[in-house]
């Protein structure tokens, strides 16, 4: 049988709502269910933090000026300022207890592709941890992450629970770097950081694609490399009612779960 | 790969060591798959959990992964440690990398658990 991965597009939420969503796959995962590959935009500029990042590196005063929200992600990694980019997140149901890179790999496999599709050819090698103390997501690099000559193009952070294994991929179409290092306490340090190390798709395509066409684009490498085709599908009731209720007790705005660390 | 005799496993790659209370932590096969663990979230001690029940979250290289509870029963304990030194469950799972320390409320639940060659069968299915 033809394996299939059901796609959701979601039209622009707020983080709160986004992450509610995202858990929500994690935590209700049916049995014997298709993975899910969801694309989702910002309501907002908005900055996520990885799941247990101290918020202490966090400049709560320049993002309360500019009106920028935080909000806490399920999954693990640093800090991204999400604005002009592609982001989608996958849900793959598993029962067994793979090593922390073996999807890692695989969806490297497929993002290398995707870029290939797109002319961009992806370093084969990359080097761990450049700015390990960094707070910035694109500042870190460890194994079988997305780069372009010495740069990260896709952050991508993941989080496995009893039911399967969500990942978070973000897609910088455009970025500000001053912008950026001004959400951060350390600004100086990050926006030195930044230069050698983010990568924005318009830098190295131009013009830049439509999202749809990026999708789409995603969709067929997903087929090429790993056999799997799309199958448009739509939330199921219990899957929102989910997203709900961890929008009203963890993720609403001014929870103190984005700000607990 | 380490795989003690002296303490059941889990499906969920946790051990459980009998006695008094029962201490358990993550294995050393499961330690070894997550790489890294730079933070770990424990339980609450004195929170009364259910077998099989999410007990805390350990983050390793950009993955959080979920800890369920091996047993029911209260926590009465947990390793303090760890909030500074989470690379103690890398070095030494069994022993310093311990988790928490459970009050069992039900001996049946033993049962549910595996023993080493029960555990080592069921990794092959990984």
């Amino acid at each position: 049988m033809r394996k299939l991965v059901r796609v959701l597009v979601d039209p622009p939420l707020s983080g709160y709502e986004n992450m509610s969503r995202d858990e929500a796959l994690l935590e209700m995962g049916f049995s014997g269910a298709l993975p899910t590959l969801r694309f989702f935009e910002w309501e907002k500029k908005t900055l996520s933090v990885g799941r247990f990042q101290k918020t202490t590196e966090i400049d709560f005063d320049y993002l309360k000026n500019e009106n920028i929200p935080l909000v806490r992600r399920p999954t693990g990694g640093r800090a991204i300022l999400h604005d002009r980019e592609v982001t989608f997140s996958l849900f793959i149901p598993a029962s067994s207890f793979k090593s922390h890179t073996f999807y890692y790999e695989e969806l490297q496999k497929v993002l290398t592709r995707m870029m290939e599709k797109m002319g961009i050819n992806i370093d084969e090698k990359t080097e761990s941890g450049i700015y390990t103390s960094s707070p910035y997501c694109f500042s870190i690099n460890v194994s079988h992450e997305i780069m372009v000559g010495g740069r990260k193009i896709i952050g991508v952070a993941q989080a496995r629970g009893e039911k399967g294994n969500l990942f978070q991929a973000s897609f910088i179409l455009e970025a500000n770097r001053e912008e950026i290092a001004s959400c951060f306490v350390e600004k100086e340090k990050v926006s030195g950081e930044l230069e050698n190390s983010l990568l924005t798709l318009g830098e190295v395509l131009s013009p830049l694609p439509e999202k749809r066409e990026i999708y789409r684009l995603l969709l067929e490498s997903l087929e090429e490399e790993r056999g799997v085709g799309a199958t448009v599908g739509s939330w199921k009731a219990e899957e929102l009612e989910k997203a709900k209720e961890l929008l009203s007790t963890k993720y609403y705005p001014g929870s103190s779960y984005h700000r607990k660390r | 790969m380490n795989i003690p005799d002296d303490v059941l496993y889990t499906r969920e790659h946790l051990w459980v060591k009998k006695g008094d209370v029962a201490i358990c932590g993550i294995t050393d096969y499961a330690q070894n798959e997550l790489g890294d663990v730079i933070f770990v979230e424990l339980p609450e001690v004195g929170k009364k959990v259910r077998q099989g029940d999410k007990i805390g979250e350990v983050e390793s290289i950009k993955t959080v992964s979920y800890l369920y509870a091996p047993l029911s029963g209260e926590v009465v304990e947990v390793n303090g440690e760890l909030d500074a030194k989470p690379e103690l469950i890398n070095q030494s799972p069994y022993r310093e990398g311990w988790i928490c320390k459970i009050q069992p409320e039900n001996e049946e639940e033993f049962k549910n658990l595996m023993n080493k060659e029960e555990y080592e069968a069921f990794l092959k299915t990984q």
